[in-house]
């Protein structure tokens, strides 16, 4: 018989964890607050949170990454940067294009907060790639859920509702994410059109099944950028008309649209918008756009009031984000919110990670 | 209460609901694709409109009656098994396709809509439905989103999860919810991702909106045989380790090859022992190259010899074969049981070997169908359940199969289901903490226990108990319970 290959960790035994363990456990106990902390990159833009910080960042490093599998297992505290570059190295990349803030940023925080770059619409979003997490729960107690395969259905999806959880459910320790091999080619293709034309360009650019990576319009440009063979992008760009940007500009385009396109300072307030594709160019006071998700993401900032902006994304079923100058998020059906709250219950009975910083709570 | 009176009052309760109590005509509902187990529902009922459903639900919820809802019925791991005591709610008439929005790439649905009618719908649009269970004619929506179905294609289109935006559902006390919308995110936690698999343990399905995805402009297959599985499931790694991701890959071992050439003659070469299906769409010549790419890794990993498709009729008969391997294979022995582990795909070949060596240690041939590129592995164990023993030796058989996934860092189920086949394997694969979990999570959307119970997620005490089966081997507890 062969022997097993991946016998199971008991990451509970080692020191670190079992001192996290011990402080979720002590406060859980005492009734205090923890608040799962990374590189608190994110502080300045989506806080202030509340709760004691619970330092994950010194738990870093990868655990495994298997290139033939195209599967990595890392721990949380692992800055992102250095995932992304090592990963590079062996010709490979995370299929969900995650923005880089600062070399702070870890692993973990970047699924807490679960967001995506340009390639999230026809490619992949983070919570699509991710196998795997071990976390600790409320009660101080490791939980492995998901695992390095691609497909699982054994349990419910916890790994999954990790992303975007904004570490109300958990301290998590390990995540493992499916991974897509580097493009052998992208390519960006310009065309010069106001914001309407984009939006009515852009669905037949998507119709065609292809190398498309990122459709946005931004400063004037509608931008389709193509990632494949060679052979597969050259086919689809020519396709899709308009000039071929230079590899290094329409890098920096598309590095604008994944880390946020428009300035943080400045008049009025800035947003991120979703809504379907196909919603019309919306009116908002002294506004200045930029699309990204084939216009199913909507950069803007604006002097409008988040209930003048709620109102309008309400017919379209869209949500918003305003990221400046303080953080408000359109609200949720109160129905919802309920349910959210019991299974934030169910993962963290004694509310130890009820930090608050829960998104979908209204102005 | 008894059936009559439940029956009754439930017609009561909701204006205009079908009712069926009457034992012979609940027969048709007894079990789904797991034949093996049966069991009539107390009544079943068979909604056409949203309301009804939420009627049901609200009554249900009330009286503390146990609610399993029904799709098309052709799960494998017995999810839609009816509860004695309870209601079985039939989805199958809420079957209307509500929208195909060809802008937003998107289809809405009603649950009983059969998966192929989806991408029939989406085709004069230019889009299909990617993931394709085998079941695919027959499925419908609303069961892929409670077991996450996956199929051929989820290789590089992903499975029902990575195809959803939004599902509304009815939550057990009848109330209509929307998990997810018509945005590519939704704000708030990802419930979305926490329904999809839940096994009907957490609400009812009633309106589901997937992802469309524009049709390739060609498809073809290509065949390789080869003179060992080993080689065979190396070859399968090795494509995924050049980078490249196949629209699918699928394996079959001798034993399916040649039974499958016995039922379909799809040109499969009889001799080989094992033979690799590999998939491949896009425009001619992105197709031509990676054809010469996939073709390399191939010959480089021992193929010998290498077929494609040269034209549509020619990929469709080359396919029969991998379609038709299970009734084919089910012509071999009087009972066949099919596994569904999934495993790291570079331990395919020493898992396979693995299987083989635990196979001919049983006495029990297995045949090997599966989905290789996803290192999902679907041995069907062969055996005659008239024989002395013979339910418990394939069942034993599979059990080691299972824990051998397992150890390897996989899972007991890639896209069947737990159900109820496999909440003895879940005691192998979660330990108290994540059972502790999923117990507290089910009690969020249904505190009562009423949805789908004693599905899907194993007591711990049932855990416990087993415990023990692995040390007084050959002794199953729960006596009572039916099995394989």
């Amino acid at each position: 018989m062969t022997a097993p290959p991946a016998p199971r960790r008991d990451l509970a035994a080692e020191p670190e964890v079992a001192r996290l363990c011990d402080a979720v456990k002590s406060a859980a106990a005492e009734g205090r607050v923890l608040l799962p902390r990374g590189g608190a990159t994110r502080d300045g833009a989506l806080g202030p949170f509340s709760g004691e910080p619970l330092a994950l960042a010194a738990y870093a490093g990868i655990v495994r990454h298997t290139p033939t599998e195209l599967v990595v297992t890392a721990r949380a505290g692992t800055p992102l940067l250095e995932l992304v570059e090592t990963l590079a190295a062996a010709g490979q990349r995370l299929p969900f294009e995650p923005p880089l803030p600062a070399r702070e940023a870890t692993l973990g925080g970047a699924v807490a907060l679960g967001t995506s770059g340009p390639a999230r619409a026809y490619r992949a979003a983070l919570r699509d790639a991710l196998l795997g997490v071990t976390l600790i729960d409320g009660t101080g107690t490791v939980c492995r859920f998901g695992g390095e395969v691609m497909k699982n259905v054994a349990g419910f999806d916890v790994s999954r509702l990790m992303a975007g959880s904004y570490g109300e459910l958990g301290a998590m320790l390990e995540i493992s994410l499916r991974l897509e091999p580097l493009p052998e080619w992208s390519q960006t293709q310009a065309l010069a059109c106001t914001l309407p034309e984009a939006l009515a360009r852009m669905p037949a650019l998507a119709a065609r099944a292809g190398a498309l990576s990122g459709l946005a319009w931004l400063d004037g440009w509608l931008l389709a950028r193509f990632e494949g063979s060679a052979v597969e992008v050259e086919l689809d760009a020519k396709a899709a008309g308009g000039e071929t940007l230079l590899p290094e500009d329409a890098a920096t385009r598309w590095a604008r649209l994944r880390e946020g396109p428009l300035s943080a300072k400045g008049d009025g307030a800035l947003w991120c918008l979703s809504m379907p594709n196909d919603a019309p160019a919306l009116e908002l006071p002294d506004a200045n756009w930029a699309l990204d998700w084939g216009g199913a993401r909507r950069w803007v900032r604006s002097t409008a009031d988040p209930g003048a902006v709620a109102a309008m994304l309400a017919p379209h079923g869209g949500h918003g984000l305003r990221l400046s100058p303080s953080v408000v998020r359109t609200p949720q059906p109160a129905a919802l919110r309920a349910l959210e709250q019991r299974v934030r219950q169910a993962m963290d009975p004694s509310g130890v990670f009820a930090h608050g910083a829960t998104p979908g709570e209204g102005p | 209460m008894d059936r009559s009176a439940l029956a009754k009052a439930l017609a009561r309760a909701v204006p205009g609901l079908e009712v069926i109590a009457e034992p012979e005509a609940l027969r048709p509902f007894e079990s789904d694709g797991l034949t093996a187990l049966r069991q009539l529902p107390l009544i079943a009922v068979l909604p056409t409109a949203v309301d009804q459903v939420q009627a049901v639900l609200r009554y249900c919820h009330r009286e503390g009656i146990p609610v399993v809802a029904r799709g098309a019925g052709t799960g494998l791991s017995g999810g839609a098994l009816p509860h004695e005591a309870g209601v079985l709610l039939v989805l199958s008439k809420l079957s209307r396709i509500l929208e195909i929005n060809p802008t937003r790439q998107t289809a809405r649905l009603q649950p009983g809509v059969r998966n192929l009618a989806i991408s029939e719908a989406a085709a004069p649009y230019g889009l299909f439905y990617a993931p394709d269970p085998s079941s695919q004619i027959a499925c419908s929506i609303g069961g892929n989103v409670a077991e996450n179905a996956g199929g051929v294609h989820c290789l590089k289109y992903g499975l029902t999860v990575h195809n959803l935006l939004a599902v509304t559902i009815v939550a057990v006390e009848g109330e209509l919810l929307t998990l997810g919308g018509p945005t590519l995110d939704a704000p708030g936690l990802d419930l979305l991702a926490l329904f999809t698999g839940s096994e009907g343990l957490l609400g009812v399905v009633v309106e589901v909106t997937v992802r469309l995805r524009p049709i390739p402009a060609q498809q073809e297959v290509l065949l390789a045989a080869f003179d060992s599985i080993r080689a065979s499931g190396d070859a399968v790694a090795a494509v995924i380790a050049a980078g490249i991701i196949p629209a699918g890959m699928e394996l079959m071992d001798k034993l399916a090859v040649q039974a499958a050439e016995d039922f379909v003659h799809a040109g499969y070469p009889r001799d080989a022992a094992a033979v690799l299906l590999c998939e491949l769409d896009g425009e001619g010549p992105v197709l031509e190259a990676t054809r010469a790419r996939v073709m390399a890794v191939l010959r480089e990993a021992g193929a010998v010899s290498i077929t494609v498709s040269d034209s549509e009729a020619m990929r469709l008969k080359l396919w029969s074969g991998r379609k038709n391997a299970f009734p084919a294979v089910g012509r071999l022995a009087p009972d066949y049981y099919c596994m569904d582990g999934t495993i790291p795909r570079r331990y395919l070949g020493e898992v396979l070997d693995a299987i083989a060596q635990r196979s001919e240690a049983a006495g029990l041939p297995v045949a090997n169908v599966f989905h290789a590129g996803d290192g999902n592995l679907h041995p069907l164990i062969l055996y005659d359940a008239n024989a002395p023993d013979g339910v418990a030796r394939a069942e034993a058989l599979g059990n080691e199969i299972l824990a051998l996934c397992v150890a390897y860092g996989g899972s007991v189920t890639g896209e069947h289901g737990v159900g109820v086949e496999k909440l003895d394997a879940m005691c192998g694969q979660f330990e108290a903490p994540e059972l502790t979990r999923f117990k507290a999570l089910k009690a969020a959307f249904d505190p009562q226990g009423l949805l789908n119970p004693g599905k899907a997620v194993p007591t711990l005490a049932r855990c416990a108990e087993l415990g023990g089966m692995h040390v007084h081997h050959g002794q199953l507890p729960h006596p009572e319970l039916p099995r394989l």
